[in-house]
């Protein structure tokens, strides 16, 4: 009797056990493709343009399938790198934070791209478009799929409201520079206090705006300071704005996690300053019936920009390919296709800016903005700069965005803010190792 | 097999399935973490060995030792509060009356709720423009605060929540103690002409000495492991409170782990905070001979 006991205990404890190891196993253990299709383990967030563009792969391709995994987009970056690190079964996935990338080439997660794209025999259209945030010490390791740009987007009621003419009325006229932002928002609030002249979200990264289209890196990828003038320049202008009401206050929107879009939604913003993606939710926003005013009532133009020629500011978003997948040519064969004329019109009817629109995503594209002009603006040929896409990008917009809320609530000075912020890069250049 | 031996393969066989877990999911990460704190690491193959590089960086930044700072004083006074509001209000509950069912129930409660449910519950109450704690202010001809969007009230705040979510267990903890103290050493106090001030000071402390002893360390320990109120209440992955404010210890681990892949820096830091933890507890044990009676009941 004791005997069958213990036996039953050891039992007990080998099956305990044996889930432990077999959990862990079932994540690496590779998809059958004996004779069937080539199935490919993609990883991305939670985004309808994200599935319809798998399911429409699946649906057009016998050969290869694509297994989706979704994680949360909150956690994603932090999910996918424990994943990275413990190998798991992973032959693509989409970089959600782009600096995340160097992080990823340094430890050999990234496969380099250049062979396979060589085999197809021409050039990718969204790699050369955005090559400066594409490559990495020479190694091609991410094929963009969604382009990367910011604009002015502005609530026609709003401007009617206040009796301002709306943005791109200064675009044509060659007028629209920060100044003339500042002036404008401030403008639209002190006609109606109920207004909010404009929005820039909390993300460290958008308080660069300015040093982007200036070409400043802050930090250059080899570990030096770049030029902060410009980084000061718009962190004036933010306090300038927030202390008379005209832009919404960035701590509090940080503490009551009031997301821009919702901002937006409501009706009380005058113009926002975010990147391509947004038309995407202004289509969900109005299918969902959250838009406090008409789909046509609002309109994108140009980013405020103080440069002789036109610059906008922004990071691509692209897929990679692990350096250990098993069906790297399968892996390549879907991201080159969703970066490519079929992927891009499936993104496009999303309301996501490609990032190499064909003309049948330029039609679709239009079917989601508003009616005038903004297709022009959202489509024009711009320059694109990347300030801040370098190893150290992470640690200085977060580092960035605490000194930015210590001078936005008064405890720092003008001056203080620049000898504490090339102290906080200093650091940040030095702890880098 | 002798009796004795075979007594002793039963009692390591229940014990084997929570030590393995011990072993999987405490000790190795343990020990990674310590030999990890000694390396670059930053989530993959290619790391190497930098000696004690990551701890000379964290003592000599001001931010860390401003973190440290922070989480010292969360723990304090969330310990001083949580301890002394659970005495006191054990000490009024102990009792039997009409009602105290209902009363330690109703303060017990925030315990068992989860730290995010109350955390984004409290960010609504305690909304910078429009939330319920500024609209009473504003009824009653008060002047409002900004709350978590203050640089100087955001820990402050956080620390309320703490004590009122957490004092009911310790409530708890300490009515189980009273109600262990025999009535016969108050009687004997009392006909000694002890009053009610020197029967509890010679009387219930001593006797409650065990519980107040265990209730201090645990306090303790997750004073100093405080994560989710900061996470949740100042900003998550946007790098914590107003002007990193209330940024703890443990938040700025998560920071350096998760955000900025430093899982070798955030190691040490890790390190740096387990050895705190642990001094702080022998400290505590070794202290408690002066104070702690386990004979008095």
């Amino acid at each position: 009797m004791r005997t069958k006991k213990i036996l039953l205990v050891l039992t007990l404890i080998a099956c305990l056990a044996s889930s432990v190891f077999a959990a862990g196993a079932s994540e690496t253990k590779a998809a059958p493709a004996a004779d069937g299709p080539v199935v490919i383990s993609y990883y991305t967030w939670d985004d309808s343009s994200h599935k319809a563009l798998i399911d429409t792969f699946n649906a057009t391709h016998k050969d290869i399938q694509v297994k989706a995994q979704i994680l949360p987009a909150a956690d994603y970056e932090t999910k996918l790198t424990t994943l990275l690190s413990g190998r798991a079964d992973i032959d693509a996935f989409m970089e959600k934070r782009q600096v995340d990338m160097f992080g990823q080439y340094d430890n050999g997660y990234l496969e380099p791209l250049d062979s396979y794209i060589a085999a197809t025999g021409k050039p990718n259209p969204a790699v050369e478009a955005f090559k400066s945030s594409s490559v990495i010490n020479g190694d091609t390791v991410v094929i963009p799929w969604r382009g990367g740009a910011y604009y002015t987007y502005y609530n026609k009621k709003v401007f009617e409201k206040a009796g301002v003419p709306t943005p791109d009325y200064y675009v044509k006229r060659g007028e629209w520079t920060w100044k003339k932002f500042e002036e404008v928002a401030k403008a639209i609030t002190a006609a109606d206090p109920s207004l909010v002249g404009s929005t820039i979200y909390i993300w460290g990264g958008q308080g660069f705006f300015q040093a982007g289209q200036a070409g400043d890196s802050i930090v250059t990828p080899d570990g030096k300071i770049d030029n902060i003038d410009n980084v000061v320049k718009q962190l004036e202008m933010r306090k300038r704005l927030e202390d008379v009401g005209a832009m919404w206050s960035l701590v509090d929107m940080k503490v009551t996690k009031l997301h821009y879009s919702k901002q937006f939604y409501d009706g009380n913003v005058g113009m926002l300053l975010i990147g391509e993606w947004f038309p995407g939710q202004m289509v969900t926003g109005r299918n969902d019936g959250l838009l406090a005013y008409d789909f046509e009532d609002w309109g994108i133009t140009r980013l405020p920009c103080d440069q002789s020629e036109y610059v906008t500011v922004g990071l691509p978003t692209g897929n990679c390919i692990t350096s250990y997948s098993k069906k790297k040519q399968a892996a390549f064969e879907f991201i080159n296709w969703m970066s490519g004329p079929e992927g891009a019109a499936i993104a496009a009817s999303y309301g996501v800016l490609p990032a190499a629109p064909g003309e049948a995503a330029k039609a679709e594209i239009a079917k989601n903005l508003p009616k005038g002009n903004s297709l022009d603006y959202f489509l024009e040929e711009k320059g694109n700069n990347t300030a801040n896409f370098s190893p150290y990008g992470t640690r200085v917009e977060t580092e960035f965005a605490k000194l930015q809320e210590d001078f936005l609530l008064g405890n720092i000075n003008i001056e203080q803010f620049k000898t504490n912020f090339t102290k906080l890069l200093n650091d940040i250049i030095k702890t880098t190792y | 097999m002798s009796h004795s031996l075979k007594r002793t393969g039963t009692i390591l066989s229940f014990l084997l399935p929570s030590f393995i877990g011990f072993i999987i999911f405490v000790l190795l990460p343990m020990i990674m973490a310590f030999g990890l704190s000694f390396t670059n690491y930053s989530g993959g193959p290619n790391f190497r060995f930098i000696g004690m590089k990551n701890y000379v960086v964290a003592f000599t930044n001001p931010e860390f030792l401003k973190y440290l700072w922070v989480t010292f004083k969360f723990m304090t006074v969330t310990v001083v509060f949580q301890i002394g509001l659970g005495l006191a209000f054990a000490l009024i509950l102990a009792r039997d009356f009409r009602g105290c069912s209902f009363f330690r129930g109703a303060l017990y409660l925030p315990n068992i709720l989860s730290s995010v449910a109350v955390g984004l519950a409290f960010m609504f109450i305690f909304e910078p423009t429009s939330g319920f704690m500024n609209q009473f202010l504003i009824s009653v001809g008060l002047p409002t605060s900004k709350w978590l969007a203050g640089s100087k009230s955001a820990l402050s705040v956080i620390i309320t929540i703490a004590i009122w979510q957490n004092f009911g267990y310790y409530m708890v903890l300490f009515i189980g103690g009273l109600q262990n103290i025999s009535m016969t050493l108050y009687e004997a106090a009392g006909i000694d002409g002890a009053n009610k001030w020197k029967q509890f000071v010679h009387v219930t402390l001593p006797g409650l000495s065990p519980m107040l002893f265990y209730g201090v360390t645990i306090a303790v320990i997750r004073g100093f492991q405080v994560f989710d109120y900061i996470y949740i209440m100042t900003g998550g992955q946007q790098g914590g409170g107003p002007a990193g404010s209330t940024n703890v210890l443990a938040f700025d681990i998560y920071l350096n782990a998760f955000t900025y892949f430093r899982f070798g820096y955030a190691s040490a830091e890790s390190v740096v905070l387990m050895i705190i933890i642990l001094a702080m507890t022998f400290l505590q044990s070794h202290g408690q001979k002066k104070w702690v009676s386990y004979d008095i009941v």
